[in-house]
């Protein structure tokens, strides 16, 4: 029974693929919209049987008059309820990165047809949002998932429904938007092991007495430079923003191993995700050793992601 | 106390799904203007009760107030079901179950806690218009009702807009549905076939209509209304009878007990056709057919004096013709009738004197007296019934759908010196009354007078608002005469049908009000126009039934047979659709799209063509410059090309030089060379 219901669910999944495949920007049409009384309009077509016994029973031609009025209130609304849905944008844009046990917010741009408004769109996975569509603007509904596994993540199909203006009709689309969110691995901050086995609580390339005294010189501020190395001192007295130059010891440069921890696939990318995050804070350079992957030690915002998300698409057991 | 008893339930307030205000005020004023039309026949403390919840649902949406508790709901049915029983104790009739029908519909708004029940509410408003109309059906309601309906719709639509959306938008929307659904609805009023009822009505909304029954109590009819259901449909063989003889006898109500006329019980000799026993004189006699409608009663009808041919029909010896059974469907039968006879001429059997000169002993005092006076001044019967007849229309007697109660003794004497108003049962009845007292034969004759003559069809049709009641009397060598005492009051009545009468009589009870009085020519021309158009809404909407539907599809289609009639409703209904659709999608109609645009649709279109797409995100300049990285040898036009659009669209505000224009003309045809 349950193997009869998967085996439907996936052919109607196939089906959909097929109407209304997957892609990043999605312009609703007859095509991919469907239409069906609301649970308030089979009671309202109850209240029409009512109606019909009044007029029948009575004779009477104005009860009747009312029911057939009713009747293609409901019928026009067909229309009015497709219109509503009709020619409406959909755009995916681009979502921010999270870890483990996050939210990624999805957000959808709603764009309208030129001169067109659409009124109470419900979209989202469970739990939805609704949102007005004015003229000639770019509405956007902003849906929250929480992130359960590391990766890349793609969100099931969303429904995205409407019973305006009368309650009476749905009219709905299941919609494939392509996002590209990925999903780090929840990050264990744990102190820097050496391969060599010793723990250092004080940070690696720190163990050198130099330390602060290392000072080498200024250069010019770039983007992605830690804000602690910026000299504010210098800042202030309207140089200009200035980073902090160390001597680059060997030191200084380590390398993120993914030998050097212990546990299964999943705990070793944490802890390893821990380190890039410490490592970044703390303004060091570094590099990351995964098997069959390696990045070259170095520094900035662009560098941690591009690290971090070495370590979300890392094959690991459940992929 | 109340207050206390509100501020009890805070938590409840927290289940309250955002319901737009502006909609729950929409809602309320729909509940207010689909009842104000019953309140006529409602109990003013239902409109007391429904003035304090309204203005609780009112309080409670500004924040004042909460819900009610499910104790006091309980004890606020409790109150209202007990009050409707108090108020109601003669039973169960439609006036107590729209009246708790209503009482329940004032209390849904303290429970108006999210949109579900607000659709609830809509709903029962739309049911309570339809009832409406089981009241009332002249044209002025029905516009009315009409505006209701927009104001429901309208608020329909609010409960499903955001709370920024303003009620007129709602409206506006509703208004538009409503326009487009009208089409629809009449050809579905047209063309949907009409049923006879499924049960026969629990609830009688035919109280005080006009109509037959074998007894009537004139004094206690304090309102009638007009039926225009139809009795009976008559086919003319060779000659028709004028308008003013058409009296069609139905029963004959000779007992009187000091309120009510019926009809005596007594063994009644049928002579069954084909028996044509007859006696006295004949002449011509008039033959035509008789189409009536289920009654489930046995009595038939026919002119002045009949002799039945069809099997299964028959005649009494007072010339009534009945069936032999029950008739509880369409029943045809033919007639032969003699008017110039003359019937029982030569004396009444002494058992028939003894009843038709029965009086209850001692009641009417004061009527009895006057025709005594009467009669002594007067040599024979006919110059005595003469001066009855003028005695009516020379008093100031009035013709009334609506006349005062009579009470309960000497109602002859109230009606003849002191309410002087009434219909055709009062006057026949006091007519009777009046002439019994002084030793002359009377009977009550009740039927339908008149009828309307369809010229098209060949056909008069008669219908409930056509019944009537006059006098027969027997005279010596004459035999029994009829006469009709309420023409006496309004001759139009035998002329015309009786929706002119109705006019008249409105007429005259405007006197009152002196708006005739003023006589400006506008003014009634006017009125009668009116009149006019209530008439033709009554005939042609009203009582569009299974029969004129009949009648109109064989007029238009020559055929009544269902699957002839389906096919020009489906092909009308196809056609309509194929309209409307063309109407919806202008496909001659091609979207505006400025120059400069549709320069660019081209390049996109090439683009298309040599398996390079735009992406949504891209920008025109990234695409151009995706485009060049493509097709390097054309780099150049395709920048030049992207700069001109941009140029255009960003810094001239989408409005094209004609520098523009010959640059991007240009451009195009340069790049859709399709030299590699």
């Amino acid at each position: 029974m349950a193997d009869k219901w998967t085996g439907i669910k996936k052919r109607w999944l196939a089906w959909l693929d097929k109407r209304i495949p997957a892609a990043s920007s999605i312009q609703l049409s007859h095509r991919s919209i469907f239409i069906f009384p609301s649970k308030m309009g089979f009671l309202f077509l109850a209240l029409l049987g009512i109606i019909f016994i009044l007029a029948v029973n009575f004779q009477n031609s104005l009860a009747y008059g009312l029911l057939f009025l009713l009747g293609s209130i409901l019928f026009v609304g067909i229309y009015h309820t497709y219109q509503n849905l009709s020619k409406l944008q959909l755009i995916a844009t681009p979502v921010a990165p999270c870890f483990v046990g996050d939210t990624l917010k999805f957000k959808v741009l709603l764009k309208p047809l030129l001169g067109k408004e659409y009124f109470q769109i419900k979209l989202g996975w469970g739990k939805s949002k609704v949102v007005d569509v004015p003229k000639d603007t770019e509405s956007v509904a902003e849906l929250e998932q929480r992130a359960v596994t590391r990766g890349l993540y793609n969100p099931k199909r969303m429904r995205i429904s409407t019973t305006f203006p009368l309650g009476l009709l749905e009219a709905w689309s299941w919609v494939a938007l392509r996002y590209e969110a990925i999903v780090y691995p929840k990050p264990i901050r744990e102190p820097f092991q050496y391969v060599s086995g010793a723990i250092d609580n004080s940070q690696p390339g720190r163990n050198s007495q130099k330390g602060m005294d290392d000072f080498h010189g200024f250069r010019k501020y770039q983007p992605g430079d830690n804000l602690k190395q910026v000299a504010w001192k210098q800042f202030a007295r309207g140089q200009g923003m200035l980073t902090k130059e160390f001597e680059d010891h060997f030191e200084h440069s380590h390398w993120l191993d993914f030998n050097a921890t212990k546990g299964d696939i999943e705990k070793r990318l944490s802890i390893l995700c821990g380190w890039i995050l410490m490592s970044h804070e703390a303004g060091y350079e570094y590099g990351i050793r995964l098997p069959g992957c390696e990045i070259e030690p170095s520094r900035g915002d662009s560098h941690r992601d591009q690290c971090l998300r070495a370590l979300a698409v890392y094959p690991g057991a459940h992929r | 106390m109340i207050m206390s008893m509100l501020k009890r339930n805070q938590s409840q307030s927290s289940s309250i799904e955002p319901l737009p205000s502006k909609a729950l005020m929409a809602v309320l004023a729909a509940i207010v203007l689909t009842i104000l039309p019953h309140s006529e026949h409602l109990p003013p403390w239902i409109l007391i009760f429904g003035a304090v919840c309204l203005g609780w649902a009112f309080q409670i949406h500004r924040g004042r107030w909460n819900f009610p508790s499910l104790g006091v709901k309980t004890l606020l049915v409790v109150m209202i079901a007990s009050s409707v029983a108090l108020t109601f104790v003669g039973g169960l009739g439609l006036d107590s179950a729209v009246a708790l029908f209503i009482a329940g519909l004032l209390l849904k708004p303290l429970e108006l806690y999210n949109r579900r029940h607000a659709y609830v509410l809509i709903y029962l408003c739309y049911l309570l218009v339809g009832i409406s109309f089981l009241y009332q059906q002249a044209i002025l309601f029905f516009i009315y009702q009409t505006v209701t309906i927009i104001w429901i719709l309208g608020a329909q639509v609010a409960i499903n807009q955001g709370a920024k959306q303003s009620l007129l938008g709602s409206l506006y929307k509703a208004s538009i549905i409503f326009m487009q659904a009208v089409p629809l609805m009449l050809i579905l009023f047209v063309f949907v076939p009409r049923m006879g009822p499924f049960w026969s009505n629990p609830f009688s909304a035919r109280e005080g209509q006009t109509g037959l029954s074998d007894e009537v109590t004139p004094g206690d009819i304090a309102r009638l209304t007009k039926s225009d259901e139809l009795v009976f449909r008559v086919e003319f063989e060779g000659t028709r009878p004028s308008q003013a003889d058409l009296y069609w006898r139905g029963l004959i109500l000779d007992q009187f007990d000091g309120q009510s006329w019926r009809q005596s019980i007594r063994e009644n000799r049928v002579r069954w056709a084909p028996d044509r026993y007859w006696y006295g004189q004949e002449g011509e006699p008039i033959r035509y057919r008789v189409i009536q409608e289920a009654t489930e009663k046995k009595w038939l009808f026919g002119l002045d004096w009949p002799v039945p041919l069809t099997p299964e029909t028959g005649r009494t010896h007072d010339f009534r013709l009945v069936s032999g059974d029950k008739l509880m469907s369409q029943f045809s039968y033919q007639v032969d009738s003699y008017p110039q006879a003359i019937i029982d001429p030569e004396g009444l059997r002494p058992w028939e004197e003894k009843i038709y000169l029965a009086l209850p002993y001692g009641t009417n005092p004061k009527a009895r007296a006057w025709v005594e006076s009467l009669q002594s001044k007067t040599s024979d019967t006919e110059a005595l019934i003469k001066k009855l007849m003028l005695h009516f229309r020379k008093e100031p007697f009035y013709y009334s759908l609506t006349p005062n109660p009579l009470g309960k003794i000497d109602t002859i004497d109230r009606f003849l010196f002191d309410t002087r108003k009434g219909f055709c049962v009062h006057y026949a009845g006091a007519m009777v009354f009046a002439l019994r007292s002084v030793g002359i034969p009377a009977r009550m004759v009740s039927g339908y007078q008149g009828g309307e003559w369809n010229e098209k069809a060949q056909y008069l049709t008669v219908r409930q608002y056509d019944a009537h009641a006059w006098v027969e009397v027997w005279m010596p060598k004459k035999g029994w005469q009829r006469f009709d005492p309420t023409a006496m009051v309004a001759p139009e009545r035998i002329e015309q049908s009786l929706e002119q009468a109705v006019g008249e009589e409105a007429f005259n009870e405007g006197r009152g009000l002196g708006l005739s009085n003023l006589n400006i020519g506008w003014i009634q021309e006017l009125r009668f126009q009116f009149e006019a158009l209530n008439y033709q809404w009554t005939r042609w909407v009203l009582s569009y039934n299974q029969d004129a539907q009949q009648d109109l599809f064989y007029n238009w289609f020559g055929t009544t047979d269902w699957l002839e009639v389906a096919k020009y409703f489906m092909s009308t209904l196809a056609f309509l659709m194929a309209v409307v659709i063309l109407w919806i999608m202008k496909p001659w109609k091609r979207p505006y799209i400025p120059k400069h645009l549709r320069y660019f649709q081209r390049l996109e279109k090439w683009s298309k063509l040599n398996q390079v797409e735009r992406l949504p995100s891209e920008t025109l300049l990234q695409f151009g410059k995706r485009l060049s990285r493509s097709f390097p040898h054309k780099a150049a036009t395709i920048e030049t090309f992207m700069n001109v659009l941009v140029e255009i669209e960003y810094k001239n505000n989408g409005l094209m030089n004609d520098t523009h224009a010959r640059k991007l003309s240009y451009c195009i045809k340069q790049i859709c060379r399709n030299n590699k």
